[in-house]
């Protein structure tokens, strides 16, 4: 909880000093991401990221079963993700304490497949 | 809360392991409101001057018996509790109290109404309150420190003694007010002239001189638990020794010669020394610096001149100041006394950049080494963002406690927070480019040049830390490592990444102006490492990062010492970039000639720092394994000397993995 609200207030000071998701993103060329869980930091991104260039085509999520839809987007099991991925161009995992093992999961499923971390980014925009 | 008063406590350890966590301090202040409500109320919400003479009026005295000079701690009344970072890391200008009386400090009164210099003048009669309370405490039975005290309150030191005295009660009232990593500074040049006079005058023999520093030393040492930062030993009491004259000429005197005596017939690990040395340091200093260091004690550091003051003045420091420089704690040059320069605010990773790379990177359009590399300085680029936002937000805390010892304030009325003192600039180390550069050397050899692996193959090792590829694993741990070698490629990246951090940071300004260094030493090798991936060097995911300019693999210390002197530190590069040998002693004792000779080529040719740990690795493991056998060995860390038996095991680790290595044995899990 506490790396949460240093996260939150990360992004707040980003906000601030008008640095974006979106622009952050664009220097990667990626124009489609997926959203690694669907909690509050997740929500947050995708709403961040709402009308501008940078598209989240999913959510990808342990309870995708019972979740199947937030904010009006689909989300998945990894597993699902992997075998459709329709032109997405990275993960970004926004599940704080968990990250290292799904960067790990992510590699084994699709070693393609680019994925970053919400803890690292959120410092370098 | 009385075991913490006593300074021969025994049991440092669990007292640094309580102060680390916080606990002290909450004893602390349930100590303080039940005991004292009306110093925890200003304490908790009043201005930090008013609290400061509060605390000169309660703080216990503690009066050591047959003890030389006057030093004590009160941890009750420590003001710990300011807003904003810390100010440490620093070394005072001591000569500020030295050539004058507290008194004629003061603000005259058309400066009232002026916050800074009220509170300036607040301090200052809180130190003459708590100088009359220890001559009141002294009771006129010890008369010649009750005129030492008395003396302070209006009048120059005059003598040797008196001086040393007066920087302890400097240097005492800085920890007092939670300062951290409070450095000495050049002691052997600010008191060469009392000695000199009191040698002339028949005042004071040299052989009570070096009594009296003899028992400086020892009374520094007190509190060590206390003042130890993040690992016992990590005090930052360092003296700074030597240096160069407007001339170019070596200046020392005999004061440098008694004190490194000092240390290494003291055998504590705390206080150390760094000795400035150029290319006219007499190798009898070199010799007894090396014969020092032999002994295990891990001090002094040596600190070429000959390209810290050319990189000093390059960045805009004038000359006349750039040869007076001391260093933070370890080894990061530092205007002593003139600067705030913060220079250890946090670390630039550079294996960060390249597990991003490999983790966000689309690999498959990166095809030739040279866009490997390419690749990697964007990521590293990215990773600066993130450091210079650290340097850039960092709010510090309002501290007239210190502005009273660092020039240019009291000129100036203004704090050390808000651009005071002469110099501001920032300072960031850096971990982990050793492995860096090996591993994108083994990258170019592997992939591009033979194709054996494809960077995939490299990603899937690294994040899965070589399951099921243990030979590969095995045979880039026995290779030998590239960083810290002859070889010419290493050389070349090594200086690509350097002058990439550079370009990156040389525009970079903190709120007050100052500019950003850094430099390839760091504190963080093992800290840093701890979440990391494994690397394409060997390294196994969490394992120590290589420690400073360094390398094991190497069967030639002038190795090392030609790669670091061909190395450049110009620009903002200059914030300490330390080799670090591992050294079995008896090697060091039977080749103590050859070792001087090689110091002396290392200085002419450039390198920067060095350091030494001279110690076996089967007295390392011996003493992990019984350690009730070794009270007194000391070690080499970060860039201060520890008894080892204080360490956390991973630094013990890590010390025997280096030592066998050194030793040729290989590596063995311990």
């Amino acid at each position: 909880m506490e790396e949460n609200s240093v996260i939150i207030r990360k992004w707040l000071e980003n906000q601030c000093d008008k640095k974006y998701w979106s622009d952050y993103l664009q220097t990667y060329h990626y124009s489609t991401i997926a959203i690694y869980g669907c909690g509050e930091l997740g929500k947050y991104m995708a709403r961040d990221l709402k009308d501008t260039p940078v598209k989240v085509s999913c959510f990808i999520d342990q309870k995708a079963e019972a979740l199947r839809n937030v904010m009006g987007i689909p989300v998945l099991t990894l597993k699902d993700f992997l075998s459709r991925q329709n032109g997405t161009d990275a993960i970004i995992v926004s599940v704080l304490r968990a990250d290292r093992d799904i960067l790990e999961q992510v590699c084994r499923e699709d070693e393609k497949m680019p994925v970053m971390s919400l803890r690292d980014m959120i410092y370098e925009l | 809360m009385e075991e913490i008063l006593n300074p021969e406590v025994k049991n440092n350890v669990a007292l640094h392991n309580k102060k680390i966590s916080g606990e002290l301090l909450e004893q602390k202040l349930e100590y303080l409101k039940k005991k004292e409500p009306e110093f925890y109320q200003l304490y908790m919400g009043a201005g930090i001057a008013d609290s400061f003479v509060k605390m000169c009026e309660l703080m216990r005295i503690t009066l050591t018996e047959n003890q030389r000079f006057v030093f004590f701690l009160d941890y009750d009344y420590m003001l710990d509790r300011a807003s904003g970072y810390r100010f440490g890391n620093l070394t005072p200008d001591y000569r500020i109290l030295l050539t004058q009386g507290l008194r004629s400090m003061r603000y005259g009164k058309e400066k009232k109404g002026e916050k800074f210099c009220e509170d300036y003048n607040k301090i200052i009669e809180g130190l003459c309150r708590l100088v009359n309370r220890i001559i009141e405490k002294l009771g006129g039975e010890e008369e010649e420190k009750t005129e030492w005290f008395q003396r302070i309150l209006e009048d120059p030191a005059e003598h040797f003694d008196e001086a040393i005295q007066r920087i302890l009660f400097v240097n005492q009232m800085l920890w007092q007010t939670d300062h951290y990593l409070v450095g000495l500074g050049a002691v052997d040049a600010i008191l060469y002239p009392y000695y000199q006079e009191d040698i002339a005058s028949g005042y004071m023999s040299e052989e009570k001189a070096r009594e009296c520093l003899k028992d400086f030393l020892k009374t520094l040492h007190q509190y060590y638990w206390y003042k130890s930062s993040m690992l016992m030993g990590d005090t930052g009491q360092i003296l700074v020794l030597g240096g160069t004259d407007e001339d170019g000429n070596y200046r020392h005197n005999k004061l440098t010669v008694m004190l490194i005596e000092i240390v290494r017939e003291l055998q504590l690990p705390d206080p150390k020394i760094l000795l400035r040395v150029n290319r006219k340091t007499p190798v009898e200093l070199l010799t007894l610096a090396l014969e020092t260091i032999a002994t295990g004690v891990g001090s002094p550091l040596i600190s070429n001149d000959e390209v810290i003051i050319p990189a000093l003045t390059a960045f805009g420091i004038p000359r006349k100041d750039a040869l007076q420089y001391t260093v933070s704690a370890c080894w990061e040059p530092l205007i002593g006394g003139r600067s705030v320069s913060l220079n250890n605010m946090t670390t630039i990773n550079f294996m960060r950049s390249l597990e991003n790379l490999f983790r966000r990177e689309q690999l498959s359009r990166i095809t030739d080494f040279e866009s490997l590399v390419e690749t990697y300085l964007v990521y590293l680029g990215r990773n600066l963002n993130a450091v210079k936002r650290v340097v850039r937000n960092a709010q510090f805390q309002y501290d007239p406690v210190l502005s009273m010892f660092i020039e240019g304030c009291r000129e100036r009325k203004k704090d050390v927070s808000q651009g005071g003192a002469y110099y501001f600039h920032a300072g960031v180390t850096s971990v982990a480019l050793g492995n860096v550069v090996d591993s994108l050397l083994n990258m170019k050899e592997l992939v591009f040049d033979t194709g054996k692996y494809s960077l995939f193959d490299v990603k899937r090792m690294m994040i899965t830390d070589y399951r099921e590829e243990e030979r590969l694993l095995r045979f880039l741990k026995n290779r030998k490592r590239q960083y810290g070698t002859e070889n010419p490629e290493a050389l070349k990246l090594t200086d690509r990444i350097m002058r990439h951090v550079t370009k990156e940071t040389e525009g970079f300004r903190t709120e007050y102006g100052g500019r950003l260094k850094f430099g390839l030493s760091a504190p963080t090798y093992i800290d840093a490492a701890k979440d990391s991936f494994a690397s394409f060097d060997g390294r196994h995911a969490g394992e120590p990062f290589a420690v400073h300019i360094s390398n094991e693999t190497s069967e030639s210390y002038t190795e090392i010492i030609n790669f670091a002197a061909d190395l450049d530190y110009m620009d903002n590069r200059f914030n300490g970039n330390v080799i670090d040998f591992m050294v079995n002693p008896d090697f060091l004792r039977n080749h103590l000639a050859q070792f001087a000779a090689m110091l002396q080529v290392g200085i002419e040719k450039g390198i920067f720092q060095l350091q030494m740990n001279v110690v076996s690795s089967h007295t390392l493991i011996q003493a992990k394994k019984n350690p009730e056998d070794f009270p007194h060995l000391i070690v080499r860390v970060w860039g201060f000397s520890a008894f080892f038996n204080e360490l956390p095991d991973d630094y013990k680790n890590m010390l025997i993995e280096r030592a066998l290595r050194n030793e040729g044995k290989g590596t063995a899990m311990v």
